[in-house]
């Protein structure tokens, strides 16, 4: 390419001159600007959304993926306030009823939480015999999971990105979370005690990892020990976080059943990470009358 | 040892809350404010779930003979604190502290058992513990 020559003692050419040499001064400067700019972005950008793996429909983040490792293991409840425990408890929206029977205490008869319950439960409680509670018939009957997710009892839990296993020791319950994004089941699919549960994880390693499971397809059983059942239509939301430390794992619980009370209802329990195994629960009806 | 009844209300002031646990209510059938204790002979213990139970001749001030039925928790809770199937044999002489039955039968939820040596079994926690 031809180059124009400058005449250093031409007034005109010398301004010319000027004008390029600014000009490419400021080209260079823009490139480097450019430059610096998408490095800071990339670099920005990096940290602000991490690392996903995808398996099956499922993706996972790095921190969701810790989630799955350490919860992991044997888990025996927790009997006293953990103070991560009270932050999370208080997360509870306004408005939802909170049960505060959980692992030990246990509501008296006629004491029902608070819960505005509906004419079929109340009609239940009325006809509701708690001496049948001490036959052989009933000394085995399974509980539903709202009620053995609260008992004072260890489980262990087995996951991986895909599906998770719970374990109960209360009444060798088990329990199966889907996490591959599929939905629940056919509103014909068969009810159980554990019902269907399908699990998603929400929030990161900045703002903390939660895991949401929706359950449905629940058999009816006793909400509180007390009187009176849920129905088939009862659904359990539940939100699991660990400790910062990984070693306590919280649980809130979250039911809505209307056709046995108003609004929603929640239950609040922690599990502490421990060095043992679930023991065969193989419950005897004979100690029933 | 005396194989007599001495069912004392040994205190109403426990406040500590009572263990679920089972697959019945305790707070609908027991009394978890008050603790009864009573002594004589195992007949038989059963340790399966969801309840232990503990049958024992108590003799009484007049000398007839009766039977007391003592729950456990759940065997599985008792283990780790260091029960067994073996734990209590017949013809044992011991003392049972428990929970009365709220319906008057001679019927308790076992906090403690004590062996005619000093030892000791602990039951129902004093704190949600099972």
């Amino acid at each position: 390419m031809h180059k124009k020559k400058y005449n250093p003692y031409n007034q005109q050419d010398m301004s010319e001159a000027r004008q390029l040499v600014i000009s490419k001064v400021l080209l260079v400067k823009f490139k480097l600007a450019l430059i610096l700019l998408i490095t800071v972005s990339s670099n920005t950008l990096k940290a602000a959304t991490e690392p996903v793996y995808k398996t099956g429909n499922s993706v996972i983040a790095d921190a969701q993926l810790a989630f799955i490792q350490k919860i992991s293991g044997y888990w025996a409840p927790r009997f006293v306030p953990h103070p991560e425990g009270e932050v999370f408890l208080k997360s509870l929206p306004e408005g939802v009823i909170y049960i505060d029977d959980t692992g030990g205490a246990e509501l008296e008869e006629g004491d029902y939480a608070g819960l505005k319950l509906t004419q079929r439960a109340i009609d239940e409680i009325k006809e509701y015999d708690f001496s049948q509670e001490l036959t052989s018939e009933f000394a085995c009957v399974q509980p539903s999971a709202p009620l053995y997710m609260q008992a004072p009892f260890p489980m262990e839990w087995w996951a991986d990105n895909n599906l998770m296993v719970l374990k109960m020791e209360y009444f060798d319950m088990y329990r199966i979370i889907h996490l591959d994004g599929r939905g629940h089941t056919p509103e014909d699919a068969p009810h159980s005690k554990s019902g269907h549960s399908i699990g998603h994880f929400v929030g990161g390693a900045r703002v903390g990892v939660e895991l949401l499971v929706d359950t449905d397809h629940l058999s009816s059983g006793t909400l509180l020990n007390n009187g009176f059942s849920h129905s088939n239509d009862m659904q359990m939301i539940e939100r699991f976080r660990l400790s910062t430390d990984g070693r306590t794992l919280f649980s809130l619980q979250i039911y809505e059943d209307p056709k046995v009370f108003e609004g929603r209802a929640a239950r609040f329990i922690a599990w502490d990470k421990k060095d043992d195994y679930v023991y065969p629960y193989e419950c005897d009806p004979t100690f029933g009358k | 040892m005396a194989k007599k009844l001495i069912s004392i209300v040994i205190t109403s002031l426990m406040t500590f809350p009572i263990s679920a646990g089972a697959h019945h209510s305790f707070a609908v059938h027991f009394v978890g404010e008050e603790l009864v204790q009573v002594s004589g002979v195992v007949t038989e213990f059963k340790f399966t779930n969801p309840h232990g139970i503990v049958r024992i001749d108590v003799t009484k001030p007049d000398g007839i003979v009766e039977t007391w039925e003592a729950e456990t928790n759940s065997p599985n809770a008792l283990r780790r604190r260091g029960w067994s199937k073996d734990s209590l044999q017949m013809g044992d002489a011991i003392t049972i502290v428990g929970f009365p039955a709220r319906d008057g039968r001679p019927y308790l939820r076992i906090s403690q058992v004590t062996f005619a040596d000093g030892r000791t079994l602990r039951g129902q926690a004093a704190v949600n513990q099972d």
